[in-house]
Protein backbone atom coordinates (compact mmCIF):
# COMPACT_ATOMS: atom_id res chain seq x y z
CA UNK A 1 0.00 0.00 0.00
CA UNK A 2 1.30 3.41 -0.81
CA UNK A 3 1.77 5.95 1.93
CA UNK A 4 -0.69 8.47 0.51
CA UNK A 5 -4.30 7.38 0.44
CA UNK A 6 -6.16 10.39 -0.90
CA UNK A 7 -6.71 14.08 -0.55
CA UNK A 8 -9.31 14.69 2.11
CA UNK A 9 -11.30 17.80 2.86
CA UNK A 10 -10.35 19.20 6.20
CA UNK A 11 -13.85 20.50 6.76
CA UNK A 12 -16.28 17.87 5.49
CA UNK A 13 -14.13 14.78 5.05
CA UNK A 14 -14.87 14.31 1.37
CA UNK A 15 -12.07 12.45 -0.40
CA UNK A 16 -10.43 13.23 -3.72
CA UNK A 17 -7.77 11.59 -5.88
CA UNK A 18 -4.14 12.61 -5.35
CA UNK A 19 -4.23 15.25 -8.06
CA UNK A 20 -3.34 18.93 -8.20
CA UNK A 21 -6.47 19.95 -6.30
CA UNK A 22 -6.72 22.17 -3.28
CA UNK A 23 -10.31 23.10 -2.61
CA UNK A 24 -13.26 20.89 -1.76
CA UNK A 25 -15.89 21.28 -4.43
CA UNK A 26 -18.62 20.88 -1.90
CA UNK A 27 -17.69 23.18 0.95
CA UNK A 28 -14.57 25.02 -0.28
CA UNK A 29 -12.61 23.55 2.63
CA UNK A 30 -8.89 22.92 2.17
CA UNK A 31 -7.74 19.53 0.94
CA UNK A 32 -5.06 17.74 2.85
CA UNK A 33 -3.08 14.58 2.17
CA UNK A 34 -4.41 11.55 4.00
CA UNK A 35 -1.61 9.18 4.89
CA UNK A 36 -1.51 5.50 5.57
CA UNK A 37 0.28 5.77 8.89
CA UNK A 38 0.26 1.98 9.34
CA UNK A 39 2.37 1.50 6.25
CA UNK A 40 4.61 4.45 7.10
CA UNK A 41 5.10 3.20 10.64
CA UNK A 42 6.34 -0.15 9.38
CA UNK A 43 9.24 1.38 7.50
CA UNK A 44 10.06 4.40 9.63
CA UNK A 45 12.32 4.31 12.67
CA UNK A 46 14.76 6.65 14.32
CA UNK A 47 17.69 4.68 12.95
CA UNK A 48 16.25 4.62 9.43
CA UNK A 49 15.87 8.38 9.55
CA UNK A 50 19.34 8.89 10.99
CA UNK A 51 20.81 6.80 8.18
CA UNK A 52 19.08 8.95 5.58
CA UNK A 53 20.40 11.88 3.59
CA UNK A 54 21.45 15.05 5.42
CA UNK A 55 18.47 16.94 4.09
CA UNK A 56 14.76 17.06 4.71
CA UNK A 57 14.47 13.99 2.49
CA UNK A 58 15.50 11.83 5.42
CA UNK A 59 11.83 12.18 6.35
CA UNK A 60 10.59 11.23 2.88
CA UNK A 61 8.19 8.58 4.21
CA UNK A 62 6.24 11.41 5.84
CA UNK A 63 6.28 13.67 2.79
CA UNK A 64 3.65 13.61 0.03
CA UNK A 65 5.71 12.36 -2.89
CA UNK A 66 5.47 8.94 -4.48
CA UNK A 67 8.92 8.38 -5.90
CA UNK A 68 12.49 9.44 -5.25
CA UNK A 69 12.86 13.18 -4.76
CA UNK A 70 14.01 15.06 -7.85
CA UNK A 71 14.07 18.70 -6.78
CA UNK A 72 15.59 20.42 -3.76
CA UNK A 73 17.81 17.56 -2.72
CA UNK A 74 19.79 19.72 -0.32
CA UNK A 75 17.03 21.57 1.45
CA UNK A 76 16.61 21.32 5.18
CA UNK A 77 18.74 19.98 8.04
CA UNK A 78 19.56 23.50 9.13
CA UNK A 79 21.24 24.11 12.49
CA UNK A 80 19.39 24.08 15.77
CA UNK A 81 21.33 26.53 17.92
CA UNK A 82 21.33 26.49 21.67
CA UNK A 83 20.83 30.23 22.09
CA UNK A 84 22.61 30.71 25.38
CA UNK A 85 23.33 34.40 25.00
CA UNK A 86 19.84 35.32 23.92
CA UNK A 87 18.39 32.99 26.55
CA UNK A 88 20.45 34.71 29.24
CA UNK A 89 19.23 38.08 28.11
CA UNK A 90 15.59 36.98 28.04
CA UNK A 91 15.70 34.84 31.18
CA UNK A 92 15.10 31.57 29.34
CA UNK A 93 17.31 28.67 30.41
CA UNK A 94 16.64 26.36 27.49
CA UNK A 95 16.18 28.47 24.40
CA UNK A 96 16.94 27.17 20.91
CA UNK A 97 16.89 28.85 17.52
CA UNK A 98 15.99 26.80 14.47
CA UNK A 99 18.08 28.65 11.95
CA UNK A 100 16.47 28.47 8.54
CA UNK A 101 18.30 31.59 7.43
CA UNK A 102 20.83 29.14 6.03
CA UNK A 103 18.53 26.86 4.12
CA UNK A 104 19.71 25.77 0.69
CA UNK A 105 19.58 27.30 -1.84
CA UNK A 106 17.69 30.54 -1.13
CA UNK A 107 18.12 31.16 2.61
CA UNK A 108 14.59 30.72 3.88
CA UNK A 109 12.29 27.95 5.07
CA UNK A 110 10.54 28.12 1.73
CA UNK A 111 13.28 25.89 0.32
CA UNK A 112 11.58 23.11 2.27
CA UNK A 113 8.10 23.50 0.89
CA UNK A 114 9.38 24.11 -2.62
CA UNK A 115 11.55 20.98 -2.60
CA UNK A 116 8.42 18.99 -1.83
CA UNK A 117 6.11 20.96 -4.12
CA UNK A 118 8.31 20.78 -7.20
CA UNK A 119 9.15 17.14 -6.70
CA UNK A 120 5.42 16.50 -6.56
CA UNK A 121 4.70 18.81 -9.49
CA UNK A 122 7.12 16.82 -11.63
CA UNK A 123 5.49 13.59 -10.54
CA UNK A 124 2.18 15.03 -11.67
CA UNK A 125 3.63 15.82 -15.07
CA UNK A 126 3.83 19.61 -14.95
CA UNK A 127 6.39 21.51 -16.99
CA UNK A 128 5.53 24.98 -15.63
CA UNK A 129 5.58 26.11 -12.03
CA UNK A 130 4.33 29.30 -10.45
CA UNK A 131 3.55 30.89 -7.12
CA UNK A 132 2.01 33.86 -5.36
CA UNK A 133 4.63 35.15 -3.00
CA UNK A 134 5.64 37.74 -0.47
CA UNK A 135 9.20 37.19 -1.68
CA UNK A 136 10.89 34.20 -0.13
CA UNK A 137 8.69 31.68 -1.86
CA UNK A 138 9.27 33.32 -5.22
CA UNK A 139 13.03 33.22 -4.62
CA UNK A 140 12.88 29.55 -3.86
CA UNK A 141 10.55 28.56 -6.69
CA UNK A 142 12.71 30.54 -9.14
CA UNK A 143 15.92 28.88 -8.02
CA UNK A 144 14.56 25.36 -7.91
CA UNK A 145 12.79 25.78 -11.25
CA UNK A 146 16.06 26.89 -12.83
CA UNK A 147 17.84 23.83 -11.54
CA UNK A 148 14.99 21.50 -12.49
CA UNK A 149 14.55 22.97 -15.98
CA UNK A 150 10.98 24.03 -15.38
CA UNK A 151 9.26 27.06 -16.88
CA UNK A 152 8.58 29.50 -14.06
CA UNK A 153 6.25 32.41 -13.32
CA UNK A 154 6.37 34.14 -9.97
CA UNK A 155 3.85 36.73 -8.84
CA UNK A 156 4.86 39.26 -6.20
CA UNK A 157 3.55 42.54 -4.82
CA UNK A 158 5.29 45.35 -6.68
CA UNK A 159 6.62 46.99 -3.51
CA UNK A 160 8.86 44.12 -2.41
CA UNK A 161 12.34 44.63 -1.03
CA UNK A 162 15.03 45.06 -3.69
CA UNK A 163 16.92 42.00 -2.48
CA UNK A 164 13.91 39.79 -2.94
CA UNK A 165 13.17 41.10 -6.42
CA UNK A 166 16.77 40.65 -7.49
CA UNK A 167 16.72 37.24 -5.86
CA UNK A 168 14.07 36.24 -8.35
CA UNK A 169 15.36 37.90 -11.49
CA UNK A 170 18.77 36.32 -11.30
CA UNK A 171 17.30 32.87 -11.94
CA UNK A 172 15.48 34.16 -15.05
CA UNK A 173 11.88 33.31 -14.28
CA UNK A 174 9.08 35.57 -15.46
CA UNK A 175 8.60 37.90 -12.51
CA UNK A 176 5.14 39.44 -12.44
CA UNK A 177 5.03 42.42 -10.08
CA UNK A 178 1.39 43.08 -9.27
CA UNK A 179 0.25 46.57 -8.32
CA UNK A 180 -1.25 45.65 -4.99
CA UNK A 181 -0.53 43.79 -1.79
CA UNK A 182 -0.04 40.07 -1.30
CA UNK A 183 -3.74 39.45 -0.85
CA UNK A 184 -4.32 41.00 -4.27
CA UNK A 185 -1.55 38.83 -5.72
CA UNK A 186 -2.97 35.74 -4.11
CA UNK A 187 -6.44 36.36 -5.35
CA UNK A 188 -5.21 37.07 -8.88
CA UNK A 189 -3.18 33.86 -8.82
CA UNK A 190 -6.19 31.85 -7.70
CA UNK A 191 -7.94 33.05 -10.81
CA UNK A 192 -4.90 32.53 -13.05
CA UNK A 193 -4.53 29.02 -11.66
CA UNK A 194 -8.05 28.26 -12.81
CA UNK A 195 -7.14 29.06 -16.39
CA UNK A 196 -3.67 27.61 -16.94
CA UNK A 197 -2.35 24.16 -16.39
CA UNK A 198 0.53 25.29 -14.23
CA UNK A 199 1.70 23.94 -10.92
CA UNK A 200 1.01 26.87 -8.62
CA UNK A 201 2.92 25.58 -5.65
CA UNK A 202 0.83 27.39 -3.05
CA UNK A 203 -2.47 27.03 -4.86
CA UNK A 204 -3.24 23.80 -6.70
CA UNK A 205 -0.16 22.05 -5.29
CA UNK A 206 -0.77 23.42 -1.81
CA UNK A 207 -1.86 20.18 -0.15
CA UNK A 208 1.58 18.75 -1.00
CA UNK A 209 3.59 21.95 -0.69
CA UNK A 210 2.38 22.83 2.81
CA UNK A 211 3.50 19.44 4.12
CA UNK A 212 7.13 20.43 3.57
CA UNK A 213 6.90 22.67 6.61
CA UNK A 214 6.51 19.62 8.84
CA UNK A 215 10.20 18.96 8.35
CA UNK A 216 10.97 21.90 10.63
CA UNK A 217 9.28 19.97 13.43
CA UNK A 218 10.89 16.66 12.47
CA UNK A 219 14.37 18.15 12.47
CA UNK A 220 13.82 19.99 15.71
CA UNK A 221 12.77 16.81 17.50
CA UNK A 222 15.64 14.79 16.03
CA UNK A 223 18.19 17.50 16.83
CA UNK A 224 16.95 17.61 20.41
CA UNK A 225 17.66 13.89 20.68
CA UNK A 226 14.18 12.74 19.69
CA UNK A 227 12.36 15.01 22.07
CA UNK A 228 9.65 17.51 21.37
CA UNK A 229 10.13 21.04 22.67
CA UNK A 230 7.89 22.31 25.45
CA UNK A 231 7.13 25.48 23.57
CA UNK A 232 7.59 26.69 20.01
CA UNK A 233 7.34 30.27 18.75
CA UNK A 234 6.44 30.48 15.07
CA UNK A 235 5.82 33.45 12.78
CA UNK A 236 2.34 33.62 11.25
CA UNK A 237 1.79 34.77 7.68
CA UNK A 238 -0.84 32.49 6.15
CA UNK A 239 -0.77 30.40 9.32
CA UNK A 240 0.27 27.26 7.48
CA UNK A 241 3.78 27.00 8.93
CA UNK A 242 2.48 27.04 12.49
CA UNK A 243 -0.14 24.38 11.89
CA UNK A 244 2.31 22.16 10.06
CA UNK A 245 4.92 22.36 12.80
CA UNK A 246 2.29 21.16 15.18
CA UNK A 247 1.27 18.44 12.76
CA UNK A 248 4.87 17.29 12.42
CA UNK A 249 5.21 16.86 16.15
CA UNK A 250 1.89 15.08 16.22
CA UNK A 251 3.01 12.66 13.53
CA UNK A 252 6.25 11.79 15.30
CA UNK A 253 4.24 11.09 18.42
CA UNK A 254 1.73 8.98 16.58
CA UNK A 255 4.50 6.92 15.02
CA UNK A 256 6.15 6.40 18.39
CA UNK A 257 9.33 8.26 17.39
CA UNK A 258 9.03 10.71 20.27
CA UNK A 259 7.19 10.63 23.55
CA UNK A 260 4.06 12.64 23.69
CA UNK A 261 4.88 16.14 24.84
CA UNK A 262 2.15 18.70 25.10
CA UNK A 263 4.10 21.25 23.08
CA UNK A 264 2.67 24.73 23.39
CA UNK A 265 2.47 26.43 20.03
CA UNK A 266 2.69 30.23 20.04
CA UNK A 267 2.47 32.62 17.12
CA UNK A 268 4.21 35.84 16.16
CA UNK A 269 2.79 38.62 14.02
CA UNK A 270 3.52 42.23 13.22
CA UNK A 271 1.15 44.84 14.62
CA UNK A 272 0.84 46.27 11.13
CA UNK A 273 -0.57 42.96 9.93
CA UNK A 274 -1.84 41.01 12.89
CA UNK A 275 -5.28 39.65 12.02
CA UNK A 276 -4.64 36.36 13.79
CA UNK A 277 -3.18 38.04 16.87
CA UNK A 278 -6.19 40.36 16.97
CA UNK A 279 -8.64 37.45 16.78
CA UNK A 280 -6.72 35.62 19.49
CA UNK A 281 -6.78 38.65 21.73
CA UNK A 282 -10.49 39.17 21.13
CA UNK A 283 -11.35 35.54 21.73
CA UNK A 284 -12.86 35.27 18.25
CA UNK A 285 -12.56 32.23 16.02
CA UNK A 286 -12.91 34.10 12.77
CA UNK A 287 -10.26 36.26 11.20
CA UNK A 288 -11.16 39.74 10.09
CA UNK A 289 -8.93 40.59 7.14
CA UNK A 290 -6.75 43.68 7.39
CA UNK A 291 -4.82 45.82 4.95
CA UNK A 292 -1.17 45.17 5.80
CA UNK A 293 1.14 47.98 6.74
CA UNK A 294 4.39 46.63 8.16
CA UNK A 295 8.06 46.36 7.35
CA UNK A 296 7.69 42.59 7.80
CA UNK A 297 6.61 42.14 4.21
CA UNK A 298 7.12 38.40 4.22
CA UNK A 299 4.40 38.18 6.89
CA UNK A 300 2.15 40.78 5.26
CA UNK A 301 -0.86 38.61 4.54
CA UNK A 302 -3.99 40.48 5.55
CA UNK A 303 -6.35 37.62 4.78
CA UNK A 304 -4.51 34.55 6.06
CA UNK A 305 -6.15 31.43 4.68
CA UNK A 306 -4.92 29.19 7.46
CA UNK A 307 -5.46 31.80 10.14
CA UNK A 308 -8.44 29.95 11.50
CA UNK A 309 -6.46 26.76 11.89
CA UNK A 310 -3.47 28.55 13.36
CA UNK A 311 -5.72 30.14 15.94
CA UNK A 312 -7.18 26.78 16.78
CA UNK A 313 -3.75 25.15 17.08
CA UNK A 314 -2.56 27.87 19.43
CA UNK A 315 -5.63 27.65 21.61
CA UNK A 316 -5.68 23.87 21.72
CA UNK A 317 -2.07 23.68 22.80
CA UNK A 318 -2.20 26.41 25.42
CA UNK A 319 0.00 28.75 23.43
CA UNK A 320 -0.42 32.44 22.80
CA UNK A 321 -0.09 34.97 19.97
CA UNK A 322 1.52 38.37 20.23
CA UNK A 323 2.16 41.18 17.80
CA UNK A 324 5.04 43.66 17.74
CA UNK A 325 5.60 47.08 16.19
CA UNK A 326 7.97 47.88 13.36
CA UNK A 327 10.42 49.40 15.85
CA UNK A 328 10.33 46.23 17.91
CA UNK A 329 10.92 44.18 14.76
CA UNK A 330 14.08 46.14 13.99
CA UNK A 331 15.21 45.71 17.60
CA UNK A 332 14.44 42.00 17.31
CA UNK A 333 16.67 41.65 14.26
CA UNK A 334 19.47 43.47 16.05
CA UNK A 335 19.01 41.51 19.26
CA UNK A 336 19.30 38.16 17.52
CA UNK A 337 22.33 39.30 15.56
CA UNK A 338 24.04 40.81 18.61
CA UNK A 339 23.47 37.76 20.83
CA UNK A 340 23.61 34.77 18.53
CA UNK A 341 25.34 35.96 15.38
CA UNK A 342 22.28 35.24 13.26
CA UNK A 343 21.16 37.85 10.78
CA UNK A 344 17.44 37.36 10.25
CA UNK A 345 15.07 39.06 7.89
CA UNK A 346 12.11 41.03 9.22
CA UNK A 347 10.05 37.90 9.91
CA UNK A 348 12.86 36.73 12.17
CA UNK A 349 12.76 40.13 13.84
CA UNK A 350 9.06 39.58 14.48
CA UNK A 351 9.70 36.16 15.98
CA UNK A 352 12.58 37.35 18.14
CA UNK A 353 10.67 40.40 19.34
CA UNK A 354 7.62 38.31 20.19
CA UNK A 355 9.85 35.80 21.96
CA UNK A 356 11.29 38.62 24.05
CA UNK A 357 7.86 40.02 24.75
CA UNK A 358 6.43 36.68 25.86
CA UNK A 359 9.45 36.03 28.06
CA UNK A 360 9.08 39.46 29.63
CA UNK A 361 5.40 38.85 30.26
CA UNK A 362 6.10 35.49 31.85
CA UNK A 363 4.18 33.69 29.12
CA UNK A 364 7.18 31.50 28.47
CA UNK A 365 8.46 29.78 31.57
CA UNK A 366 12.18 30.08 32.29
CA UNK A 367 12.55 26.30 32.32
CA UNK A 368 10.51 25.52 29.21
CA UNK A 369 12.53 24.07 26.36
CA UNK A 370 11.63 26.71 23.80
CA UNK A 371 12.38 26.74 20.09
CA UNK A 372 12.00 29.91 18.03
CA UNK A 373 11.76 29.50 14.26
CA UNK A 374 13.89 31.97 12.34
CA UNK A 375 12.72 31.57 8.79
CA UNK A 376 14.68 33.83 6.46
CA UNK A 377 18.00 35.63 6.00
CA UNK A 378 18.54 39.30 6.78
CA UNK A 379 20.45 40.06 3.60
CA UNK A 380 17.10 39.89 1.83
CA UNK A 381 15.52 42.75 3.77
CA UNK A 382 18.39 45.15 4.33
CA UNK A 383 16.15 48.19 3.95
CA UNK A 384 14.51 47.38 7.26
CA UNK A 385 17.60 48.05 9.34
CA UNK A 386 19.55 50.43 7.15
CA UNK A 387 20.21 53.53 9.21
CA UNK A 388 19.70 51.83 12.55
CA UNK A 389 22.80 49.69 12.85
CA UNK A 390 25.43 52.41 13.21
CA UNK A 391 28.11 53.22 10.71
CA UNK A 392 31.66 52.20 9.91
CA UNK A 393 34.65 53.89 11.43
CA UNK A 394 36.43 55.65 8.56
CA UNK A 395 40.20 56.07 8.76
CA UNK A 396 43.27 56.71 6.67
CA UNK A 397 45.41 53.60 6.07
CA UNK A 398 47.86 54.38 8.84
CA UNK A 399 48.43 52.90 12.28
CA UNK A 400 48.54 56.29 13.90
CA UNK A 401 45.27 57.37 12.40
CA UNK A 402 43.73 54.09 13.45
CA UNK A 403 44.80 54.53 17.06
CA UNK A 404 43.98 58.17 17.14
CA UNK A 405 40.47 57.59 15.80
CA UNK A 406 39.59 54.60 17.95
CA UNK A 407 41.48 55.77 21.01
CA UNK A 408 42.60 52.24 21.72
CA UNK A 409 45.22 51.29 24.27
CA UNK A 410 47.91 49.00 22.89
CA UNK A 411 48.30 45.52 24.36
CA UNK A 412 51.34 45.37 26.58
CA UNK B 1 -30.24 51.28 -21.77
CA UNK B 2 -27.83 53.69 -20.25
CA UNK B 3 -25.93 53.96 -17.05
CA UNK B 4 -29.01 55.40 -15.45
CA UNK B 5 -30.68 52.00 -15.66
CA UNK B 6 -32.67 51.38 -12.51
CA UNK B 7 -30.32 49.70 -10.11
CA UNK B 8 -32.50 46.66 -9.61
CA UNK B 9 -31.74 45.66 -13.16
CA UNK B 10 -28.01 45.84 -12.68
CA UNK B 11 -26.33 43.09 -14.60
CA UNK B 12 -22.81 42.24 -13.52
CA UNK B 13 -20.12 39.85 -14.57
CA UNK B 14 -19.52 37.06 -12.08
CA UNK B 15 -16.27 35.11 -12.09
CA UNK B 16 -16.81 31.50 -11.15
CA UNK B 17 -13.98 29.56 -9.48
CA UNK B 18 -12.99 26.15 -10.76
CA UNK B 19 -14.70 24.18 -7.99
CA UNK B 20 -18.07 25.65 -8.96
CA UNK B 21 -17.78 25.29 -12.69
CA UNK B 22 -19.36 21.89 -12.66
CA UNK B 23 -22.56 23.74 -11.82
CA UNK B 24 -22.17 26.40 -14.49
CA UNK B 25 -21.60 24.05 -17.35
CA UNK B 26 -17.88 24.71 -17.21
CA UNK B 27 -18.26 28.46 -17.61
CA UNK B 28 -15.78 30.63 -15.74
CA UNK B 29 -17.72 33.85 -16.30
CA UNK B 30 -21.44 34.35 -16.18
CA UNK B 31 -23.72 37.35 -15.83
CA UNK B 32 -26.30 37.81 -13.12
CA UNK B 33 -28.65 40.57 -12.06
CA UNK B 34 -29.05 42.13 -8.68
CA UNK B 35 -28.37 45.25 -6.66
CA UNK B 36 -26.38 43.64 -3.89
CA UNK B 37 -24.01 40.74 -3.50
CA UNK B 38 -26.80 38.84 -1.81
CA UNK B 39 -29.12 39.41 -4.73
CA UNK B 40 -26.48 38.39 -7.23
CA UNK B 41 -25.89 35.16 -5.37
CA UNK B 42 -29.63 34.53 -5.24
CA UNK B 43 -29.79 35.11 -8.98
CA UNK B 44 -26.90 32.73 -9.51
CA UNK B 45 -28.76 30.08 -7.56
CA UNK B 46 -31.77 30.48 -9.83
CA UNK B 47 -29.59 30.07 -12.91
CA UNK B 48 -27.41 27.33 -11.48
CA UNK B 49 -29.18 25.47 -8.73
CA UNK B 50 -26.81 24.21 -6.07
CA UNK B 51 -24.47 27.19 -6.04
CA UNK B 52 -25.73 28.59 -2.76
CA UNK B 53 -25.38 25.33 -0.95
CA UNK B 54 -21.70 25.40 -1.82
CA UNK B 55 -21.23 28.97 -0.71
CA UNK B 56 -23.27 29.05 2.50
CA UNK B 57 -23.06 26.87 5.56
CA UNK B 58 -26.02 25.37 7.33
CA UNK B 59 -26.50 28.52 9.41
CA UNK B 60 -26.83 30.69 6.35
CA UNK B 61 -23.42 32.32 6.67
CA UNK B 62 -20.91 32.40 3.86
CA UNK B 63 -18.55 29.49 4.38
CA UNK B 64 -15.25 30.22 6.06
CA UNK B 65 -13.17 29.58 2.96
CA UNK B 66 -15.27 31.57 0.50
CA UNK B 67 -13.97 35.01 -0.41
CA UNK B 68 -16.08 37.38 -2.47
CA UNK B 69 -14.75 40.46 -4.19
CA UNK B 70 -16.60 43.29 -5.88
CA UNK B 71 -14.15 44.56 -8.44
CA UNK B 72 -10.96 44.29 -6.40
CA UNK B 73 -12.43 44.84 -2.96
CA UNK B 74 -13.00 42.02 -0.47
CA UNK B 75 -16.63 42.47 0.63
CA UNK B 76 -15.57 42.07 4.24
CA UNK B 77 -14.01 45.50 3.86
CA UNK B 78 -17.27 46.93 2.54
CA UNK B 79 -20.83 46.00 3.48
CA UNK B 80 -20.49 42.26 3.19
CA UNK B 81 -23.42 40.64 1.45
CA UNK B 82 -25.20 43.99 1.44
CA UNK B 83 -22.46 45.58 -0.66
CA UNK B 84 -24.12 47.24 -3.62
CA UNK B 85 -23.07 46.87 -7.23
CA UNK B 86 -23.53 49.05 -10.23
CA UNK B 87 -23.51 48.34 -13.88
CA UNK B 88 -20.14 47.22 -15.13
CA UNK B 89 -19.00 45.95 -11.77
CA UNK B 90 -17.47 42.53 -11.49
CA UNK B 91 -18.05 40.05 -8.73
CA UNK B 92 -15.45 37.34 -8.10
CA UNK B 93 -15.91 34.26 -5.99
CA UNK B 94 -12.50 33.02 -4.90
CA UNK B 95 -11.77 30.13 -2.58
CA UNK B 96 -9.33 30.81 0.22
CA UNK B 97 -6.19 28.79 -0.21
CA UNK B 98 -5.58 27.11 3.07
CA UNK B 99 -3.31 24.20 3.78
CA UNK B 100 -5.18 22.50 6.54
CA UNK B 101 -4.98 21.97 10.17
CA UNK B 102 -2.70 19.20 11.20
CA UNK B 103 -3.83 16.03 12.85
CA UNK B 104 -5.91 13.89 10.53
CA UNK B 105 -9.50 14.90 10.52
CA UNK B 106 -10.92 11.63 11.72
CA UNK B 107 -8.75 11.72 14.78
CA UNK B 108 -9.91 15.14 15.81
CA UNK B 109 -10.68 15.34 19.48
CA UNK B 110 -11.64 18.21 21.66
CA UNK B 111 -8.81 20.09 23.28
CA UNK B 112 -6.05 17.92 24.47
CA UNK B 113 -2.36 17.79 23.88
CA UNK B 114 -1.91 17.51 20.17
CA UNK B 115 -5.56 17.22 19.47
CA UNK B 116 -4.87 13.69 18.31
CA UNK B 117 -5.41 10.38 19.94
CA UNK B 118 -3.65 9.38 23.09
CA UNK B 119 -0.27 7.95 22.37
CA UNK B 120 -0.89 4.48 21.21
CA UNK B 121 1.28 4.38 18.26
CA UNK B 122 0.49 3.43 14.81
CA UNK B 123 -2.30 0.97 15.17
CA UNK B 124 -5.22 3.13 14.33
CA UNK B 125 -5.83 4.00 10.74
CA UNK B 126 -6.75 7.56 10.10
CA UNK B 127 -9.97 6.25 8.70
CA UNK B 128 -11.19 3.90 11.33
CA UNK B 129 -12.58 6.47 13.66
CA UNK B 130 -15.30 7.07 11.08
CA UNK B 131 -17.94 9.59 11.90
CA UNK B 132 -15.69 11.91 13.81
CA UNK B 133 -15.84 14.50 11.10
CA UNK B 134 -18.37 17.20 11.17
CA UNK B 135 -21.45 16.19 9.21
CA UNK B 136 -21.43 19.32 7.16
CA UNK B 137 -22.84 17.95 3.99
CA UNK B 138 -25.72 15.76 3.28
CA UNK B 139 -25.48 13.66 0.17
CA UNK B 140 -25.97 15.94 -2.77
CA UNK B 141 -27.80 13.86 -5.34
CA UNK B 142 -26.46 14.20 -8.80
CA UNK B 143 -23.39 16.11 -7.89
CA UNK B 144 -22.41 13.68 -5.18
CA UNK B 145 -19.72 11.43 -6.43
CA UNK B 146 -19.11 13.66 -9.37
CA UNK B 147 -15.70 13.80 -7.88
CA UNK B 148 -14.23 12.22 -4.83
CA UNK B 149 -15.90 9.82 -2.53
CA UNK B 150 -18.74 10.45 -0.15
CA UNK B 151 -17.50 11.32 3.29
CA UNK B 152 -19.61 8.65 4.83
CA UNK B 153 -18.19 5.90 2.71
CA UNK B 154 -15.47 4.74 4.94
CA UNK B 155 -12.20 4.14 3.16
CA UNK B 156 -13.74 3.74 -0.23
CA UNK B 157 -10.98 3.17 -2.75
CA UNK B 158 -9.62 6.08 -4.65
CA UNK B 159 -8.76 5.43 -8.24
CA UNK B 160 -5.01 5.33 -8.45
CA UNK B 161 -2.99 5.90 -11.52
CA UNK B 162 -1.41 8.65 -13.49
CA UNK B 163 -3.34 11.88 -13.34
CA UNK B 164 -4.09 11.99 -17.02
CA UNK B 165 -6.30 8.95 -16.58
CA UNK B 166 -8.45 10.82 -14.14
CA UNK B 167 -11.09 13.28 -14.95
CA UNK B 168 -9.45 16.61 -14.52
CA UNK B 169 -10.67 19.89 -13.21
CA UNK B 170 -8.21 21.82 -15.29
CA UNK B 171 -9.25 23.43 -18.46
CA UNK B 172 -7.40 22.08 -21.43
Amino acid sequence: MTKMKALICRECGKRYPLEPLHVCEFCFGPLEVEYNYDAIGRELSRSAIEAGPKSLWRYAPLLPVEKEPTVGLNAGMTPLLHAKNLGRELGLDRLYIKNDTVNHPTLSFKDRVVAVALTRAKELGFDTVACASTGNLANSVSAHAAQANLRCFVFIPSDLEAGKILGNLVYRPTVVAVEGNYDDVNRLCSEVAGEYRWAFVNINIRPYYAEGSKTLAFETAEQLGWTAPDHVVVPIASGSLLTKIRKGLWELTKLGLIDQTPTRVSGAQAEGCGPVATAFEAGRDFIKPVTPKTIAKSLAIGNPADGYYALKAVRETGGTIAAVSDDEIVEGIKLLARTEGVFAETAGGVTTAVLAKLARQGKIDRRELTVAYITGHGLKTQEAIAGSVGDVVRIQPSLSHFEQTLQLKRDA
Amino acid sequence: MTDTTPSHQTSVLVRIPTPLRRLTGGRGEVTAEGRTVQEILDALERQFPGVKERLYDETGQLRRFVNIYVNDEDIRFTQGLETTLKKGDELSIVPAIAGGDGPPITNRRPLGNHGGPARGGIGASALDAGGAHRPLLRPMGQVDGARGVGASEDAAPIPHGPPHQMESLWPA
